[in-house]
């Protein structure tokens, strides 16, 4: 009696694979090239990502049930397959990596100074491996309810910020040259074209079919709360002072006073992130599972899980182990690889077929 | 380990049972008495008495009952009276089948007389308080029903009370159980099967449902459990409970246990199972989520607003209960920035010349607290107030004077073991006393960022359990907001139309809708309600 | 066969919570390695720069849990004997030098996040405290919501002295400027964060309210405080500006009322003015401000800005000397009149006096950016904001409306005349 997950639970799980590291970084990667034009790249990459969520759904809508390395493997050719897979495993495992990392070097930033990363990264991946183990259903069951807890702290968010905002923090408006609107909006499109995680999601969707849906309403739903956030933090603290801080979501809720009593709340809002970037990290956890098991063809995925959380502790730890490394990558060289494997690699495979796809049919016609 | 016990066990016994069960009663009654002796033993509480024939002045009729569980007067009155009165039988001779007929079909003026063919018929029967009669000459012997035995009286339910709402609670008898349970649903559709299970207490076992409502997957699934039950004893529900809950390891109740009958009524209409166990007054309901054990029969007893903020206190008990000593520890020694300056003064100020780390202090605060409850439970009552009277005083107040303790973790403590008593089900209050233990160490060990971990992996814990195939967290994990009437909040009655489908049963009005009124009376009068509409 | 799928169940299920039980035993193992107990925290509640010998010199002002200073009383665990908190001042090449050198002199380690204000030494401001804005954004425990001030002389004095009512002086430090910008508008009181948002800013000048002592001694003993007027209190004196992040120069009381009006920092206020300006030029009456709000408009004249600054307020009278008829609306017309050239007199009299420091604590040039973000551009690429400046001219217009006249509708003395 599997429940399979519903279009709005998927929406919702988009909302997570794409939110929670972005609301950390996003106003100091975009307000870096916009100051305060910076919302104007949030819809900006908002529409792009509308684009990426078609896509990607379309792709899903073409793959019909199936899982989509098989799909390929039976479409184009199973060499190919295995070798999509291979490079999107790397990506996956890349990305998890990254959003681990991020995670890890946030609770030694802010809340554990002197705990060992090591130490911090191994629970944050135990506490993965066990939710991969409960299974996708139940991970989208509790990320339902993180992300309605989101509707309620949104509002207090908003309505702590209403005494420091200060209207004019937005003018003037179209200072920036076009360009700069481009670099800006490189980031965020890469964080937007995270919907395709998509393809690994489907096959345990109660509605497959409604993939480009979810994506959509996803990546609306996303740069809507991308939108609030930069526009509070711009109306709060302006465009100069908000390239300065590290982590200006928390700064922000950190000026947040209520009466005299309840004030530093940026604590809460800590603990309420932490349980969404665990919704992200297993969310990415379980497409590299998945990835992994569809180029390998394995049935059995429980020991190579361990394995490939080891893989990812290592390479958290050794890889990223310098902040200005992940800065620039984050910045610059996700970017090609977001774009590579979110964008080029599903349209590519999706024409390839639609080329293919008559010339079977008609072969199928003549016999 | 245990399973591999239970089935060498099983192969173990299985061939004894087998060749014990087919012993048919001979003809001679004296072989019979005979050998229900030998099985028996030399056991006093049993009765035997011989009738002898006039004509012969032989014994040739025996009864076998068994003192305490029998009712003597209707033993004397309906069975022994119209036996020796009875013309008919001076007749006729007390000696073979025709005999068995005439004292069957015409002689014994009681309600239920069966008969038996083997021992092992015979004994059971002889076990449920029939009185045995033997015939000479006969193979079948002939069972009674002149059952009546020493039984506690309906009371108010101990663990479950209420202030406004029926005071009777099930008793240790089965058969009370069902005709409390009959009282209140009289329906055709109210089915009742039973079970005997264990194999040396033959405990029997009801399973209440109403049919057509409770779902046919789930009743199978129970059913399935129930009659892969292989063990010797059953004494109380929580062995049938352990036995067939959903497996895994996991803190959390899975089957919902009441002593009240109009609290399993109100299960049973909303499509659960009830599973009534005698020898015990706790009755199983399943399948149970999470949130079914935060329903108290009273909710639907008082009005709605105020049942509504009963629920809102008592979810916000138990995270107090789970969390409190958690964050407390967390807070004050990971997080002293979280809180008003004031408020860290002055417990910075009561912790000077504490001895122990917060989280050590926690501990045993929470270990002497426990140590105080089992306590309460055990002590004879009249020793009662002393105990309570050290404990109030030695440990509260005199720990803090003598600056062992601080004194906000005394009220830190004292709160959480009340919110944990706010819980109506106490299975489930049990379950967080011991999460709470893990969580502090947790807490003190990593701060809030271990306590949302740590909190994590319990909802997905639970998001991933299963009661009978039900997820454990619906209505609120998968969300289905139509259902979520009855949850955090108990709706006005008029507005929970509907009867959720939360138990798998079918989704159908409670109430009728006032367009369709005709037509759903209608509906109702068949066996499965009014789902369609 | 469902028993053996029984078995493998649970046998699934073992895995399962082997790995649970790992990952909470490994949460264990892992110790603790930054939990503090509260016995062993320094909680600070003020600390104070100086600038000394070319070292920083710190001080900081450390609670004393068991004196009770959260004045809860009760509990009976504090000596009144002990003070509220201690001081310690040391000297550093850099400030956390100082910090570890506290540690050094202490029983207790320091904890900054409970700090309430910063006081810096005129001898650093003049020296530049970019630095220190840096620490307070950059440490996680230190809070960038303290309230920041500036003394003439040594600002460690300021947390030796013991206040009255509040033990806890840091926290008493903030209720006062709370108050004082609730209640009177002076100088809005500034917080790191607001002090560096300000910095960064287009104009890139700040203000911060002095702070100082009443009288010469500082009362920094238990029992100097059991008295009922203290020889020396704490009191909020002058403005002190900050151009970029070094000290130029105070505005007087007076002069930081005008540029509150210009920056639109107005809560509430009290305005003295004549009631009859042709009859006398004393003040003789008192409105209170309810609300004020002030909206900025460059404007580019020939080759200079002009601010068009435009001050809508409503008030209510508070106190009237004179015999002026308050029935009639000419004479609240009158009021009204006297009161705007008071302030106008206010704002031109602070203009000049900040025109002098060359610091565009006004926030002009932000207004120019986001009115005319070419210019400003241009003007940004020529570095030639200072020049820019001196140039600019104000034009302020002032409309207040009296809104309610109090409880008694005539002046007392028009009742005594008759």
């Amino acid at each position: 009696m599997k429940e399979k997950i519903s279009t709005y639970q998927a929406v919702l799980l988009i909302v997570s694979a794409i939110f929670p590291t972005a609301i950390v970084v996003l106003p100091v990667i975009i307000g870096k090239y916009l100051e305060q034009d910076s919302p104007l790249a949030v819809i900006f990459s908002g529409l792009v990502g509308l684009g990426i969520a078609w896509l990607i759904g379309s792709l899903i809508k073409a793959t019909g049930d199936a899982p989509f390395l098989e799909w390929v493997g039976n479409k184009i050719s199973p060499v190919f397959a295995v070798l999509i897979g291979i490079f999107l495993l790397q990506y996956y495992l890349d990305l998890t990596t990254n959003v681990l990392r991020v995670y890890v070097n946030f609770i030694k930033e802010n809340v554990l100074l002197n705990t060992p990363t090591v130490i911090t990264a191994v629970i944050i991946m135990l506490v993965t491996l066990y939710m991969i183990n409960r299974g996708i259903e139940a991970i989208s069951r509790i990320n339902s309810i993180v992300n309605l807890m989101l509707l309620m702290v949104f509002p207090l968010y908003i309505w702590g910020l209403t005494k420091h905002i200060n209207l004019h923090r937005l003018l003037p408006i179209f200072d920036h040259s076009a360009a700069s609107l481009t670099l800006a909006s490189l980031t965020p499109i890469g964080w937007m074209s995270e919907v395709s995680v998509l393809l690994f999601i489907a096959p345990y969707l109660k509605f497959p079919r409604k993939s480009t849906f979810i994506g959509v309403i996803g990546i609306c739903l996303v740069t809507l709360a991308m939108f609030v956030e930069i526009i509070m933090t711009l109306l709060v603290f302006g465009p100069q002072y908000m390239k300065n801080i590290a982590y200006p979501i928390f700064s922000t809720i950190s000026i947040i006073q209520v009466g005299r009593f309840i004030e530093n709340l940026d604590v809460l809002f800590i603990s309420y992130w932490t349980m969404s970037v665990y919704m992200k990290i297993a969310i990415f956890m379980f497409a590299t599972v998945q990835c992994f098991k569809q180029t390998f063809r394995i049935r059995n995925d429980k020991p190579y899980t361990v394995a490939l959380s080891i893989v990812v502790i290592t390479e958290c730890l050794y890889t990223w182990r310098e902040p200005e490394k992940l800065n620039i990558f984050n910045e610059e060289g996700r970017i090609i690889v977001f774009l590579l494997f979110n964008i080029l690699l599903p349209m590519g495979i999706l024409l390839w077929t639609r080329i293919k796809e008559p010339v079977i049919k008609r072969k199928e016609y003549k016999t | 380990m245990k399973l591999k016990f239970l089935s060498n066990h099983k192969a173990a016994s299985k061939p004894e049972t087998v060749t014990a069960s087919s012993r048919p009663l001979e003809s001679s009654m004296d072989a019979n008495v005979a050998e229900i002796k030998r099985r028996i033993g030399n056991s006093a509480d049993v009765v035997f008495r011989s009738l002898s024939n006039p004509a012969s002045g032989s014994p040739s009729l025996t009864f076998i009952y068994i003192d305490g569980l029998i009712n003597a007067d209707l033993v004397t009155q309906a069975v022994i009276q119209p036996l020796t009165d009875s013309q008919d039988l001076q007749e006729q001779g007390m000696e073979n089948e025709k005999a068995l007929l005439l004292i069957k079909e015409q002689i014994l003026p009681v309600g239920g007389i069966k008969e038996c063919k083997t021992v092992e018929i015979l004994l059971s029967m002889l076990f449920e308080g029939n009185t045995i009669i033997l015939l000479d000459g006969a193979n079948t012997a002939l069972a009674a029903n002149t059952s009546g035995w020493e039984t506690r009286s309906i009371n108010e339910p101990t663990s479950q009370g209420v202030i406004r709402g029926p005071k009777e609670g099930f008793t240790e008898s089965l058969r009370t159980g069902t005709s409390m349970l009959r009282r209140r649903l009289k329906n055709a559709d109210l089915r009742v099967e039973e079970y005997k299970i264990g194999r040396r207490t033959q405990t029997g076992i009801a399973l209440v449902y109403l049919y057509g409502i409770a779902n046919e997957q789930v009743l199978a699934e129970i059913r399935k459990r129930l009659d892969a039950i292989d063990t010797d004893s059953i004494l109380e529900s929580n062995y049938i409970e352990e036995l067939i809950e959903d497996g895994g390891m996991t803190p959390f109740p899975t089957i919902l246990n009441t002593e009240r009958p109009d609290a399993m009524a109100g299960g049973i209409l909303e499509g659960q199972v009830g599973i009534i166990i005698d020898g015990t007054p706790f009755a199983l309901l399943a399948p149970a989520t999470f949130f079914s054990f935060f329903q108290s029969s009273e909710d639907y007893y008082q009005r709605y607003d105020i049942s509504s903020f009963l629920r809102i206190i008592r979810f916000t008990a138990f995270f107090v209960s789970l969390l409190l000593p958690a964050l407390y520890i967390a807070i004050t020694t990971f997080h002293q920035e979280m809180l008003p300056t004031t408020l860290l003064i002055s417990l910075a100020s009561q912790r000077e010349g504490i001895p122990f780390p917060a989280l050590i202090e926690a501990l045993i605060m929470e270990l002497t607290f426990d140590v105080l409850r089992e306590a309460g439970v055990r002590m004879p009552r009249a020793i009662g107030p002393a105990i309570s009277i050290v404990g109030a005083l030695v440990l509260g107040q005199a720990a803090v004077q003598a600056g062992l303790v601080s004194a906000a973790m005394v009220i830190v403590v004292s709160f959480t073991a009340i919110s944990n008593f706010v819980i109506p089900s106490l299975a489930i209050a049990n379950s967080i006393r011991l999460i709470r233990f893990l969580m502090m160490l947790i807490a003190g060990t990593m701060g809030l960022f271990g306590i949302m971990s740590f909190l994590m992996v319990l909802l997905i814990h639970m998001a991933g359990l299963q009661s009978f195939g039900i997820p454990y967290l619906s209505p609120v994990a998968p969300m289905k907001p139509r259902y979520l009437k009855d949850i955090i909040l108990r709706m006005p009655m008029w507005k929970m139309k509907i009867r959720p489908s939360t138990y798998g049963s079918q989704e159908a009005p409670r109430q009728n809708l006032p367009a369709k009124e005709q037509q759903v009376s209608a509906k109702q009068s068949g066996p499965q309600g009014s789902e369609n509409s | 066969m469902s028993e053996k799928k029984r078995i493998r169940r649970k046998i699934h299920h073992k895995g399962r919570s082997f790995l649970l039980v790992l990952s909470l035993l490994s949460l264990l193992v892992g110790g603790c390695w930054d939990d503090r107990e509260l016995n062993e925290l320094g909680i600070v509640s003020g600390s104070a720069y100086d600038w000394e010998d070319d070292q920083w010199k710190a001080t900081y002002q450390v609670i004393n849990p068991s004196s009770g200073s959260s004045s809860m009383g009760g509990s009976g665990g504090g000596s009144t004997s002990s003070p509220p908190f201690l001081t310690y001042t040391v000297k550093g090449s850099t400030i956390i030098q100082a910090v570890e050198r506290t540690n050094l002199t202490s029983t207790r380690e320091l904890f900054f996040s409970h700090s309430r204000v910063t006081v810096i030494g005129e001898s650093l401001a003049k020296q530049g405290i970019s630095q220190l804005v840096d620490l307070f954004l950059r440490r996680p425990d230190a809070r960038e919501t303290v309230y920041v001030f500036i003394t003439e002389g040594e600002a460690g004095r300021i947390l030796d002295q013991l206040m009255q009512l509040t033990k806890n002086q840091g926290a008493g430090i903030q209720l006062m400027i709370e108050q004082e910008a609730k209640l009177t508008s002076y100088f809005p009181g500034i917080q790191m964060y607001e002090l560096a948002m300000q910095m960064t800013s287009d104009s890139g000048s700040t203000t911060v309210p002095e702070i100082k002592l009443t009288g010469n001694r500082v009362m920094d003993r238990t029992d100097d405080t059991a008295q009922t007027d203290l020889p020396s209190r704490i009191a909020f004196g002058r403005l002190g500006v900050l151009k970029e992040d070094r000290f130029v120069g105070w505005l007087s009381q007076r002069e930081a009322f005008g540029l509150s009006f210009m920056t639109d920092k107005i809560k509430a206020a009290n305005i003295s003015f004549p009631s009859i300006p042709e009859k006398s030029d004393r003040d003789d009456a008192s409105v209170t401000l309810l609300h004020s709000s002030t909206s900025v408009h460059p404007i580019w004249e020939n080759d200079h800005y002009v601010m068009d600054i435009d001050i809508k307020a409503g008030a209510i009278l508070t106190e009237i000397g004179s015999e002026l008829d308050l029935e009639k609306a000419s004479s609240m017309r009158q009021m009204e009149r006297s009161i705007e050239n008071n302030i106008l007199e206010i704002i031109d009299n602070s203009w000049h006096a900040v025109k002098k420091l060359n610091a565009d604590v006004t926030g002009f040039a932000v207004s120019i950016h986001r009115n005319h973000p070419k210019q400003w551009k241009r003007i940004k690429q020529e570095g030639s904001w200072d020049t820019v400046f001196q140039k600019v001219e104000i034009r302020p217009h002032v409309k207040v409306k009296i809104e309610r006249i109090g409880l008694s509708g005539r002046s007392y003395k028009s009742l005594e005349l008759k």
